[in-house]
């Protein structure tokens, strides 16, 4: 009898064993299918509206697309979708209510419509600003690449520890080398990259998609 | 007014047809008049449960053939003689009969009994909605597990589109050991997902089986298991009693008392 009773005891006091918080997970997927379930709507219509919402959204503030979150819960039965947008800031360039959004290009949209004609200039240079920035910092961008054993000097503090340590500690070491090269340029730069980033996957796309932002942050300067 | 009840589920196996036997033969002692239907046309399994399978003459499609009077199909349990059983018939597919003429025996059998109870087949396809057609009120029956509960919840937002209301839910096979180790989700849990009201809980209890295997329903046992108590309670709040949830908690023979007498404290 002692044996049973001490791995009793081991599993209580540490909530080892095989199934440490099976019912808490069993209840967790529950609500999470049944919200669907109940919604009735297919992963494409749903992933459509999201999209389509974050586009909205992001004509308006700047969204913190690292943390956003969107979750259908379902309470008496009765489903919400529930979206958690926090913003970075507001956007510095008005862009109207009116204007169609399609969400595959929605960042392509926002630069074709940018609308002060006085911006064409200052937007050249941004972009090429961009581009400069874009070279410095695209070798340590923690979201456009997988492979990153070519990290440089920043990451070999954290060392070679567990898989999934490390892969937290290069796209920490990633996000400090941004930030180092940020300083100079505008903080608006990483948000940009970011939005598109989580937006859409990461494409080959994204430098050009990146533009408006630089537009943006070349407002910004010509207004000061 | 007669009360027409569908017990149902979505899922197989989780105990509706122990649920109809049980709360039938629990209502029919209690002095109602109480039909029980076979609504799983081609699985039906109401007539073993009950021990009535040697006495089945003529079926509900024989009813609806013209072949016979319902009357004649019902079989009268002698037992309790409060009871009857209109039984399925084996050997045709569920899709033999339509939701119309499950509306025309059930009316019928209304004329004579104040309880009837439909036993509901797995799914939702025609054997479901054969079996809801005629109901008033729903029985969910449903385990504390995960597929369960969600074929619950199905049936539940169906019976909801078919007008159904009064919709209340039983837990069968609970295991209180498992639950407080947090291996099993609580009755709180599973109420609180489905939202609906709670009739009864029923714990798994292995003379469940017992009963299945002599054709004699629980709640007929002299001295009444867990599971027994527990069906007659149903039956009790069915017909309006307000009776208190049977305290499952588990014998505590667990970690605590083991420790306690590994000691030698005596509990
Ligand atoms: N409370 C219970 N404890 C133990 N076994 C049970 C319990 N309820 C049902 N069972 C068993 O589960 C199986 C399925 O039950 P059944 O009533 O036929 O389910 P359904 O009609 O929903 O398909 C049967 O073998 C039955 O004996
Ligand atoms: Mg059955």
């Amino acid at each position: 009898m002692a044996i049973p009773i001490i791995s009793d005891l081991l599993e209580r006091l540490f909530g080892s064993g095989e199934d440490p918080h099976s019912r808490d997970d069993v209840k967790r997927r529950l609500q999470i299918v049944l919200a669907h379930d109940r919604l009735a709507l297919d992963p494409q219509t749903l992933e459509m509206m999201r999209q389509e919402i974050i586009a909205v959204v992001s004509r308006y503030v700047e969204v913190d697309f690292e943390s956003l979150e969107f979750s259908l819960a379902t309470n008496e039965r009765v489903t919400a979708l529930t979206a958690n947008l926090p913003i970075r800031r507001i956007r510095p360039l008005g862009r109207g209510p009116d204007q169609p959004i399609m969400p595959e290009q929605e960042v392509e949209k926002i630069e074709l419509a940018s609308p002060a004609e006085a911006l064409a200039l200052d937007a050249q240079d941004a972009e090429a600003a961009l581009r400069r920035f874009e070279a410095n910092t695209r070798d340590a961008h923690p979201y456009l690449d997988i492979d990153r054993s070519g990290l440089d000097e920043d990451e070999d503090e954290s060392g070679t520890t567990g898989t999934n340590n490390s892969v937290l500690a290069e796209a920490e070491a990633a996000t400090s080398t941004d930030l180092a090269v940020g300083e100079s340029v505008d903080d608006s730069f990483r948000a940009s990259d970011d939005s598109v980033a989580l937006l859409e996957e990461p494409t080959p796309e994204i430098p050009d998609m990146s533009i408006p932002e630089a537009s943006a942050h070349a407002k910004m300067q010509s207004d000061k | 007014m007669s009360r027409i009840i569908v017990m149902t589920s979505g899922k197989g196996g989780v105990g509706k047809t122990t649920c109809t036997a049980n709360l039938g033969m629990a209502l029919a002692k209690a002095g109602q008049r109480v039909a029980v239907v076979d609504a799983d046309f081609g699985l039906r399994n109401l007539d073993l449960l009950l021990g009535l399978e040697n006495r089945i003459v003529y079926t509900a499609l024989d009813v609806l053939a013209g072949e016979c009077r319902l009357d004649q199909a019902l079989v009268k349990d002698k037992r309790q003689p409060n009871l009857a059983l209109l039984p399925a018939a084996q050997n045709r597919s569920k899709e033999s009969i339509k939701p119309e003429q499950m509306k025309r025996l059930i009316k019928a059998l209304t004329k004579v009994y104040n309880f009837i109870l439909i036993d509901s087949p797995a799914g939702i396809e025609m054997g479901f909605r054969n079996s809801i057609a005629a109901a008033r009120e729903a029985i969910i029956v449903t385990t504390p597990e995960i597929s369960a509960v969600r074929d619950a919840d199905r049936v539940i937002g169906l019976l909801e589109a078919n007008d159904i209301k009064a919709v209340r839910l039983v837990i069968n096979r609970l295991r209180p050991a498992m639950v407080a180790a947090e291996q099993m989700m609580s009755v709180k849990d599973v109420q609180g997902i489905l939202s609906i009201p709670l009739l009864g809980v029923i714990p798994d209890d292995e003379q469940v089986i017992v009963s299945t295997n002599k054709g004699e329903p629980l709640v007929l046992d002299e001295k009444l298991s867990k599971a027994g108590i527990a069906f007659t309670n149903v039956s009790q709040r069915l017909q309006g009693e307000k009776v208190p949830l049977m305290d499952l908690s588990i014998p505590q023979d667990n970690f605590f008392t083991r420790l306690k007498r590994l000691f030698g404290v005596s509990s």
